[in-house]
């Protein structure tokens, strides 16, 4: 982890994973937090995208955001044990005061079937934190 | 896990059940949970399976439309 000085913005503790197969990284972006995913995961990305989840939630409440966005475009495929992980991503922000809460943006790639089914899903989960783009 | 497995199946409303196994798992640290309800509810597949001894076989089916002759 890495932080990086944005002129007359806030700082970010950037969190990255790069395992080949998986490419993650945060940003600032548009006033908001940004998280890129890239590649496919499976479960030996699980710990890495769970741990990396936590940060990101730290530095959501820290910088206080009203919008975490994931970007999903890049990401061919996850399975279970790492869709799981933004589960629990979620109820950590569900638990949350509602004026704590921010709001989760999944940025989708409507030719990637499973997202739209795995968003829909994850949507119908948490009406009120969620929503999805294409 | 056949008790695991029946739940799964014998779950009238795949989607319902998902996001029951969601709220479930959601602080589980060994596995997910996820797996069997999100191919049933995701790719809207059937399941069945057979257990012998300690071989459990987990067959997953669906009915694609056949591809009109152009």
């Amino acid at each position: 982890m890495s932080a990086v000085e944005l002129p007359g913005q806030a700082t970010l503790e950037v969190s990255t994973i790069d395992t080949g197969e998986l490419r993650v990284r945060t940003a600032l972006e548009n006033g908001g937090l940004t998280v890129h995913f890239a590649g496919s995961a499976d479960s030996r990305s699980m710990m890495s995208i769970d741990g990396l989840l936590t940060k990101v939630h730290a530095e959501a409440l820290r910088l206080a955001v009203g919008e975490v966005t994931a970007d999903f475009r890049g990401f061919d495929f996850m399975n279970s044990s790492c869709f799981k992980a933004f589960v629990s991503w979620i109820c950590r922000v569900e638990e949350l005061d509602a004026a704590a809460q921010y709001k989760i943006c999944f940025l989708s790639d409507e030719a990637k079937h499973w997202q739209r089914r795995s968003l829909d899903a994850r949507k119908s989960f948490a009406v009120d934190l969620i929503r999805t783009e294409t | 896990m056949r008790a695991t497995l029946d739940e799964v199946i014998a779950a009238p409303d795949a989607q319902a059940h998902y996001l029951t196994l969601m709220r479930r798992t959601a602080k589980r640290v060994d596995g997910s949970g996820l797996g069997l309800g999100r191919v049933r509810a995701e790719s809207e597949m059937q399941l069945t399976y057979t257990i012998e001894g300690e071989n459990v076989l987990l067959r997953a089916e669906m009915r694609l439309a056949a591809e009109e002759p152009s």
